[in-house]
C-alpha cells in the first residue's frame, strides 16, 4: 500500500439474504429467501488524516459498511486493507450496565474496548470531567436520559487509542454544545494522525466536521469528494431526483407527490405527461397539499367547472395556500365584476407612463390573476416598472420568479430582481436573499452570502435576520465564529421584538404630556436596537436640538445607519449633507441618496429630485424629470407637489377651453378625483 | 472446512491478547448481578450455603432418606448439573447479540466469559462444601481431593465445547434454545442427584449411563461423599466426552461464527 492510504477497498462486492414471501418455492417450515445485493464492486482508498463522512439514504448500506470495514463483516468478493488499528464505536449505547454507575460503566466499557484497568484509572477523572455530568456520574446508569447516556459513551470513546475510528451515527445524540464538542474532538483526532469514518444523516455535522465525503446509493458509491460539495450534491438529490422523490411520493409523502406532479408538468426528470400530472396532484389533493389543490383547482377553472374549482380553492385555502384564499374569496363573493372594474381603472392609469402605476396594476394582476395570460401581463406591467427603477416592483418580480407561479422558476432572475431591491434596501428582498442562499434548495447553497443578506437586513432592524446573524456567529456557518457577537445579535434580537411595545408605550406617553423624558428614552432604546424609523425621528430631534443637546454629529451618524433600509431617512440624510457642504455645489453623495430614496417610493424624495432636476442643480437639467418626478411625487401623497401638479393641470385646461375644440382627457380627471380622495 | 488445531491455536492466541476485554465481560456478567443489594458480592457465598440449607432441610425433616449425610450427596452433584446445563441451554451468543454485531472481538470470548461466569458458582459453592466437610469433621480422602481440580477442569471443558454447539445452532435455528431448556429439565431427572446410580431400577437404569452429566456427577460424588479416589472409568469417560464435546463444538462454533452478524 501507498505510504497514506490506510484503508484500500478493491471490488468489494457483498449481499444479504432476506425473506421474501413472493418467492415461488414453497418449502414447508422454511422461510422463503433469496440474496439480496447491497454492495456491488466497491473500490476506495482513504488517506491518513481524513475525517470521512459517509451518507446516503436509510438501508443503503453505510453501516454494514463500517462492518465490513472493521471486519465484523466479512466481504462476499473482493478485499478491504487496513493498516493500523482499528476502532469501531458502532453502537455508543451498547453494553451499559444499566444498575451500574457511571463511574463503573466507564471502566467496564473502557476494558471492552480492550484498555487495560490500570490505564483507565489514570484517566478516569479526565473523562468523568469530559462527561460534563456532574453528580450524575454515581448514579446508576437507568436513570440516565439518552442524550446522558449518549455523552458517557462518547467520553469513553475519548480515550480509546487506535489509528482508525469507525463511528456510526455518532454526533446525533446529544445537545448541541455536546455535539461540537464531540466533532472538536474528531477533528483533533485527525491532527494527530489519525483517521476517522463516520456515518450520520445530519448533513450539517458532515459538513462542518468532515473533510471527505462518500455518498452511498444504489450498491456502489454514487460520490466522493470534498464534504461540503458531495453534502450539496445529496441535498439536491434529495430534492431533485425523479427516482428518490418518487419512492418518497409512492411512500405517501404529499409534498413529494406534488414534486412528482411538479415535475410531470415541466419535464423534469422525466417526460411531459399531463395526465400523471393530473393523477399526483389527485394523489397529493387527497392527503390535503394546499398548493396540490389550488393547482388542481386552477385546472378546473380553466376547462370551465367553477363550481369544482370553487370547492377546491376552499379546501386549499383551509389548508393554508393564501393563493387560493384570494381567488376562493374572489370568486365567491361575485367580486369578479369589481375586480374587472378596478383592473380598467389601474391600466388606465397606466397610460400615465409613471412606475407606480405600473406598479400597482401589475400587483393587482398578479394577486387577482386566475389565467396564466393574467400573469404574463403582471410580469410585463411590473417589468416596466422595474426597469424605471422601481423597488416594490423588483421585489414582487422577484418573489414570482422565485416562486414560479407561472412559469417554470427561474431563480437567476429572481436573485437579480431581489438583488436589486435589496440594493435599494428593501428589508424583505434582504432576507428573501439571505434565505435563498441559506436553504440551497434552489440554488448552491452558498452560507457566505447568505450571511451578507442577513446581516444587511439584520442591522436595519429585522428580527428574523437579527436572529439568523446570531445562530449563524453562533456555529460558525459563512462567517467565522464569535460567540461574543453572536450574543450580542441575540441581545438586538430579543431588543426589536420588545419594540412593538416600547412604541406603544411611546405613543402613549407622547399622548399624556409631561412625559417627554421617558418617551425620549424608549426612543432612543429603540433606535439602539436599530428601529430605521426611530432612528429617523431621533436623528430629527438631535438636528434641532428638541429636547435633546444639539449635535449634528449624532444625527448625521443615525441618518447614516437608518438610510440602509431606504426610504425617508436618505432624505433627510441628504438634506443634511447638503446644508453641511460649503463647496457651493451640490454633493453627488446627496443626489444619489435622494435618488434612491425616490426610487423607494419616499414622496419628499421625489419631490426634492424633480426641483433638482429643474433648477439643474448637481444634475443636467430636464424638464420633462421634473415632470415626471413632480406627478408622481403628488401621487404619492407630497403636499407641495400637488399644488405644483394642480396648478398645472389648471393651466392646461383652461388652455384646452380656450381652444375648445380640444378633447379633454378622462383619465386624468379621474386621477384628479383620486388624489382629492 | 476449517483445520479445527490451527484455529485452536490462534483461538487461544486471540483470547490471550485480548485477556481484558475476557476478563471486562467476565465483570460485567458479575459485578452487575447483585449491584442493587444491599450485601452486593456476598450473595455469590451466601446463595449456596442457603442452597444447601434448605437441601439439608427437606431431606432430613421433610423428606428423610435413611443415607447418612445425605446433604453432601445432594450438594456434590446438584451445582455442576445446574452448570452443565445452564450452559447447555446455548444462550451465550443470542443473548449478546450487540457484542457481536457491533464490536470487533474475538467471538469466542463472549461464550467463553458466560461460561466462566457460570463456572464461578460451582467453584463458591465447592468451596463452601469442603469448608463445610472439614469443619464437621467427615472423613477426606486427599489422594481423591487432589483429582477434583481436575474433574472441575474437565467438567468446564465439556460445558466449554457445548455451549459452543449448542450457542452457534441456536443463532440460526432459535426453537433449539426452547428444546434445550426443556430437555435439561429432563436431564437433572435422570442424573443420579437426588438418587443413587446403584438405585435406579428398570429404564432408568439403563439411561443413566448414557447420560454424560453421569460420569461427572459420580466422580464428585466419589470424592465428596464417599471419600475415595474415583473410579478410573468415571475419570477416562470425563476425559473423553470433555475432549470430545469440546473438538465437536470449537469445530462447529469456529465453521460458522462468520455468519453470525449477519444472521443476528
Amino acid at each position: 500500500m501507498e505510504n497514506d492510504v490506510v484503508i484500500r477497498i478493491r471490488g468489494l462486492k457483498k449481499s444479504y439474504t432476506i425473506i421474501d414471501p413472493h418467492l415461488n418455492d414453497s418449502r414447508f417450515l422454511f422461510k422463503k429467501k433469496k440474496q439480496y445485493p447491497i454492495f456491488d464492486g466497491i473500490d476506495l482508498d482513504i488517506k491518513r488524516g481524513d475525517i470521512v463522512g459517509i451518507l446516503g439514504r436509510n438501508g443503503c448500506g453505510k453501516s454494514t459498511f463500517l462492518k465490513m470495514v472493521s471486519g465484523i463483516l466479512e466481504p462476499d468478493e473482493g478485499t478491504i486493507e487496513v493498516k493500523g488499528k482499528v476502532a469501531s464505536i458502532l453502537e455508543l449505547s451498547m453494553g451499559f450496565h444499566a444498575d451500574l454507575s457511571g463511574r463503573d460503566n466507564i471502566i467496564l466499557r473502557s476494558e471492552l474496548y480492550g484498555i487495560p484497568r490500570e490505564e483507565v484509572m489514570e484517566h478516569l477523572d479526565k473523562i468523568i470531567e469530559y462527561t460534563d455530568l456532574g453528580v450524575f456520574i454515581d448514579n446508576p446508569v437507568r436513570t440516565y436520559s439518552s442524550g446522558m447516556r449518549s455523552r458517557l459513551a462518547f467520553s469513553v470513546m475519548v480515550n480509546v487509542d487506535a489509528d482508525i475510528f469507525l463511528i456510526d451515527e455518532a454526533l446525533s445524540t446529544g445537545d448541541a454544545a455536546f455535539a461540537s464538542k464531540a466533532s472538536e474532538h474528531l477533528k483533533n483526532l485527525v491532527r494527530s494522525g489519525k483517521t476517522v469514518l463516520f456515518t450520520s444523516h445530519s448533513m450539517n455535522t458532515i459538513k462542518r466536521t468532515c473533510t471527505r465525503a462518500v455518498w452511498i446509493s444504489e450498491r456502489t458509491i454514487k460520490m466522493d469528494g470534498p464534504a461540503d460539495e458531495v453534502v450539496e450534491e445529496y441535498a439536491h438529490s434529495i430534492n431533485d431526483s425523479f427516482e428518490e422523490t418518487l419512492s418518497l411520493a409512492n411512500d405517501g409523502s404529499s409534498s413529494a407527490q406534488y414534486r412528482i406532479a411538479t415535475f410531470y408538468r415541466d419535464g423534469v426528470g422525466v417526460e411531459k405527461n399531463r395526465e400523471e400530472w393530473i393523477r399526483w396532484l389527485n394523489e397529493a389533493a387527497v392527503r390535503d397539499h394546499p398548493m396540490a389543490l389550488n393547482d388542481l383547482a386552477d385546472i378546473k377553472m380553466s376547462e370551465g367547472d367553477t363550481e369544482a374549482a370553487v370547492e377546491l380553492y376552499q379546501r386549499a385555502a383551509e389548508n393554508g395556500s393564501y393563493e387560493a384564499r384570494r381567488k376562493y374569496a374572489t370568486l365567491q363573493g361575485e367580486t369578479l365584476e369589481e375586480i374587472s372594474e378596478l383592473r380598467s381603472i389601474l391600466k388606465d392609469l397606466c397610460s400615465s407612463g409613471y412606475p407606480y402605476d405600473y406598479c400597482n396594476y401589475g400587483e393587482l394582476m398578479l394577486k387577482s390573476a386566475l389565467k396564466e395570460d393574467d400573469y404574463k401581463e403582471a410580469i410585463e406591467y411590473l417589468t416596466r416598472a422595474s426597469e424605471m427603477g422601481w423597488t416594490d416592483a423588483d421585489l414582487l418580480l422577484g418573489q414570482m420568479y422565485r416562486d414560479g407561479n407561472t412559469e417554470e422558476r427561474n431563480i437567476e432572475k429572481a436573485i437579480v430582481y431581489l438583488t436589486k431591491a435589496a440594493e435599494n434596501g428593501n428589508n424583505k428582498a434582504m432576507f428573501m436573499l439571505g434565505d435563498l442562499y441559506y436553504d440551497g434548495k434552489f440554488l448552491k447553497k452558498n452560507s457566505e452570502e447568505a450571511f451578507k443578506w442577513y446581516l444587511k437586513s439584520a442591522s436595519v432592524g429585522n428580527a428574523r435576520s437579527q436572529y439568523q446573524v446570531g445562530m449563524m456567529y453562533s456555529s460558525g456557518e459563512g462567517v467565522e465564529k464569535d460567540e461574543d457577537l453572536a450574543k450580542q445579535w441575540f441581545a438586538r434580537y430579543s431588543s426589536t421584538m420588545v419594540n412593538d411595545s416600547r412604541k406603544k408605550a411611546m405613543d402613549t406617553l407622547r399622548a399624556r404630556k409631561g412625559d417627554i423624558a421617558l418617551s425620549n428614552d424608549l426612543l432612543k432604546a429603540m433606535s439602539r436596537s436599530n428601529h430605521p424609523a426611530s432612528m429617523t425621528s431621533l436623528a430629527y430631534k438631535y438636528e434641532t436640538g428638541k429636547g435633546f443637546k444639539k449635535s449634528e454629529k449624532a444625527a448625521m451618524e443615525l441618518l447614516r445607519k437608518a438610510s440602509v433600509s431606504g426610504g425617508a431617512s436618505r432624505l433627510k440624510l441628504a438634506e443634511l449633507i447638503e446644508t453641511k457642504d460649503e463647496s457651493g455645489t451640490f454633493p453627488q453623495e446627496s443626489l444619489d441618496l435622494i435618488k434612491s430614496a425616490a426610487s423607494y417610493g419616499d414622496a419628499g424624495a421625489m419631490y426634492k429630485l424633480a426641483l433638482l432636476y429643474k433648477d439643474g442643480k448637481g444634475i443636467e437639467q430636464n424638464m420633462d424629470e421634473y415632470r415626471r418626478y413632480m406627478r408622481m411625487a403628488s401621487e404619492r401623497g407630497n403636499k407641495d407637489a400637488k399644488i405644483v401638479v394642480k396648478g398645472w393641470d389648471k393651466r392646461t385646461e383652461r388652455r384646452k377651453s380656450e381652444k375648445k375644440g380640444g378633447t379633454n382627457p378622462p383619465k386624468k380627471a379621474q386621477k384628479e378625483e383620486r388624489n382629492e380622495s | 472446512m476449517i483445520n479445527i488445531f490451527t484455529r485452536l491455536a490462534q483461538s487461544f492466541k486471540d483470547v490471550r491478547a485480548n485477556k481484558t476485554i475476557l476478563l471486562a465481560m467476565i465483570r460485567r456478567n458479575t459485578a452487575g448481578r447483585y449491584k442493587s443489594t444491599y450485601v452486593g458480592f456476598v450473595w455469590h457465598l451466601l446463595l449456596p450455603v442457603l442452597m444447601i440449607v434448605v437441601l439439608t432441610i427437606t431431606f432430613t425433616y421433610i423428606r428423610p432418606r435413611a443415607m447418612e449425610d445425605f446433604w453432601i450427596y445432594l450438594s456434590a452433584g446438584i451445582f455442576p448439573v445446574y452448570f452443565i446445563s445452564s450452559c447447555l441451554r446455548g444462550r451465550a451468543i443470542t443473548a449478546n447479540a450487540s457484542y457481536v454485531t457491533k464490536m470487533k472481538i474475538p467471538r469466542e470470548i463472549i461464550v467463553f466469559s458466560t461460561v466462566i461466569t457460570e463456572f464461578l458458582s460451582v467453584v463458591f459453592a465447592y468451596m463452601v462444601i469442603i469448608i463445610v466437610i472439614l469443619l464437621s469433621g467427615q472423613y477426606v480422602n486427599w489422594l481423591g481431593m487432589a483429582m477434583l481440580p481436575v474433574e472441575l477442569f474437565l467438567m468446564f471443558i465439556f460445558s466449554l465445547g457445548s455451549s459452543y454447539l449448542i450457542s452457534t445452532i441456536t443463532v440460526f435455528i432459535k426453537d433449539v434454545g426452547y428444546i434445550m431448556s426443556i430437555v435439561m429439565r429432563l436431564v437433572i431427572w435422570i442424573t443420579p442427584t437426588f438418587f443413587l446410580a446403584s438405585e435406579a431400577k428398570g429404564l432408568l437404569a439403563t439411561i443413566v449411563w448414557y447420560n454424560p452429566f453421569t460420569y461427572y456427577v459420580e466422580t464428585f460424588h466419589d470424592i465428596l461423599y464417599y471419600g475415595i479416589f474415583p473410579h478410573t472409568e468415571y475419570l477416562l469417560m470425563s476425559l473423553i466426552l470433555a475432549a470430545g464435546m469440546f473438538l465437536l463444538g470449537a469445530f462447529v462454533f469456529f465453521t460458522f461464527e462468520k455468519k453470525f452478524p449477519e444472521v443476528l
